[in-house]
């Protein structure tokens, strides 16, 4: 077990309890407003953004990379809305247009990366499904000043949020405009996911923000302790999944993180069971 | 011949897409269709794992075991422990796939898969897939003969079940009044829906595979004004596609799959705007 005590696992293991913290807070939101697979669209939609930061600047700089991540994964969540409030086509059916259409996109980019042979372009293919274990102490340092943005911005607008999740008509009255903090969540929750892309990969960063929402909807009514909760999950779900995924050689960890955080929530719908089989069996005493 | 043989596998994948993904489009499960697309990696894997041959019946048996699985859990996860469908869908495509992508790291060497193969399979080795027979005739490459039976088996399906499958879609109380098994022909759908992406995979790739079924639908979605017109304007806008798509990657020099998706989503956002800019001529006009 001296691999725990090493640096480079430590920062490993860092990185991605930061990445798991603000995609779980943010998977709240996104599972109360009953749209969880954004995930899936912006991380998909992620690619082709990382792909044109990368041809543009030529370095792969954590944060000049994850600037395009995000403003890529945003044009995505705007398309989606134009779609679904221009043509007649259905919401999901808008998701999977824009999601296959950008992952196609992100292809070709990177087959056309690969085939002009440019310099340092090593490790890009790694963001299909992730390597936290290429992580370094600046990439470390990106991660946690966007999460902390993150969280802060979270905590900050967390009543107006709710207002607006909750009760939309309510909220304008009030002043709060239900388009602009919609905003607010679809850009918080692409920054989550472009930070999450070189530790989960683009395939697997969905389930980071569904999972642990999943799980903690199960023990609360109440969005406060749900975020709390989902955030303890996540924490728990990524430290086993990285632990799991560096104990052997050649693991990527997106999905032992992802298999992790499911086996968090099977538990969870096994006690969840086993506490109605007594509340049942009580009640015909 | 290379050319030929490479744009009539991707055409067969078009095709078979495009009339498995209208209904998938219409009965409103386009995600459904990005969440089986990865859920039949482990049932591969494990039967590839088990049998070690490539191409086999085990292997479709494996693919369309694990598709039908993911059907019934999300349904379970749906309605048993009242999550919301979306979610009940996110959690467990992604969980199958990590599980399938874990086997693949663990057994790599002994599988002939890879994980590009899964992510962008490999149209431009499609001539090279040679189907030698015993007696040393060359028959042309496997995924035409494989396509070519999916194809044949997806033309009976549509064949049998269009009016059942449209019944269940837009009245499906209706329906079950009238004797239609309707949960029988949506595991239906979903078994042609996994056959599909078993078969297509190795040429387009696991996710690739996707965007063949919602783009060309979504597309004749905006144009056309019933099923049959649908499926059939679905069917040339896919070959089209594929057509210019293969063109295009050749002069570029990238992704052949990768460049047909995108021209898809070209197509479709060509045709979206058109349509828009149409219907607000009609609206000043009138």
């Amino acid at each position: 077990m001296s691999f725990l005590l090493n640096p480079v696992f430590l920062l490993v293991l860092l990185g991605v309890a930061l990445v798991t913290t603000s995609a779980s807070a943010i998977g709240c939101f996104l599972y109360v407003q009953r749209n969880a697979l954004l995930g899936e669209t912006l991380a998909h939609g992620c690619l082709p953004g990382i792909y044109c930061a990368f041809l543009i600047g030529g370095t792969r700089n954590l944060l000049w990379l994850t600037l395009g991540a995000t403003l890529s994964g945003l044009v995505s969540s705007l398309l989606v809305d134009l779609i679904v409030s221009k043509t007649r086509v259905s919401r999901d059916a808008g998701m999977a247009v824009v999601l296959s259409s950008m992952f196609g996109l992100g292809v070709v980019l990177l087959s056309f990366i690969q085939q002009a042979d440019l310099p340092n372009q090593n490790g890009l293919e790694d963001l299909f499904f992730g390597n936290a274990a290429a992580m370094s102490k600046s990439d470390v340092i990106t991660i946690a000043t966007l999460s902390a943005f993150v969280w802060m911005t979270l905590f900050v607008f967390f009543r107006k949020i709710q207002l607006v999740l909750f009760d939309p008509d309510f909220a304008e009255i009030q002043g709060v405009s239900p388009t602009v903090f919609r905003a607010l969540i679809s850009t918080l929750a692409a920054v989550s996911v472009a930070i999450g892309i070189q530790t989960a990969g683009a395939i697997l960063m969905a389930a980071l923000l569904i999972a642990p929402a999943a799980t903690a909807r199960l023990w609360t009514n109440r969005l406060g302790p749900m975020v709390l909760l989902s955030i303890v999950f996540g924490l728990i779900g990524g430290g086993l999944g990285t632990l799991c995924s560096s104990a052997a050689p050649k693991m990527p960890t997106g999905p032992w993180v992802v298999v992790c955080m499911t086996g968090l929530f099977g538990i969870s719908v096994l006690l969840s069971r086993i506490s109605r089989w007594k509340a049942r069996l009580k009640s015909r005493i | 011949m290379i050319a030929f043989y490479i744009i009539l596998v991707a055409s067969l994948v078009a095709i078979n897409g495009a009339v498995l993904g209208s209904f998938m489009m219409l009965r409103r499960m386009s995600m459904m269709c990005d969440a089986i697309v990865h859920a039949v990696l482990p049932g591969l894997v494990i039967a590839y794992l088990i049998t070690t041959s490539r191409g086999s019946i085990a292997m479709m048996a494996g693919a369309i075991g694990s598709g039908i699985l993911a059907t019934a859990i999300i349904e379970y996860v749906q309605f048993k422990i009242r999550i919301s469908s979306e979610a009940s869908i996110g959690l467990t495509f992604t969980t199958l796939f990590s599980i399938g992508i874990i086997l693949l790291a663990r057994f790599a060497g002994q599988v002939e898969l890879d994980q590009d193969c899964v992510l962008f399979g490999e149209l431009a080795y499609v001539p090279l897939d040679l189907w030698i027979t015993d007696g040393g005739t060359n028959m042309g490459p496997y995924p035409v003969w494989s396509l070519g039976l999916l194809t044949l088996a997806v033309l009976v399906f549509t064949l049998i079940g269009f009016r059942p499958l449209l019944l269940a879609t837009f009245d499906s109380q209706f329906a079950e009044q009238s004797g239609t098994q309707v949960r029988l022909w949506h595991y239906a759908l979903m078994l042609m829906v996994s056959l599909f992406t078993v078969t297509s995979f190795h040429s387009v790739g696991a996710v690739m595979v996707m965007g063949f079924f919602i783009l060309p639908p979504a597309t004749a979605y905006l144009l056309s004004k019933n099923v049959k017109s649908l499926i059939a304007l679905a069917c040339v806008i896919g070959v089209a596609c594929v057509i210019l798509g293969y063109f295009l990657a050749f002069y570029f020099n990238v992704s052949i799959a990768g460049a047909i998706i995108v021209l898809n989503g070209f197509t479709f956002g060509i045709t979206a705007i058109s349509q828009s800019f149409k219907r607000i001529r009609l609206k000043t006009a009138s």
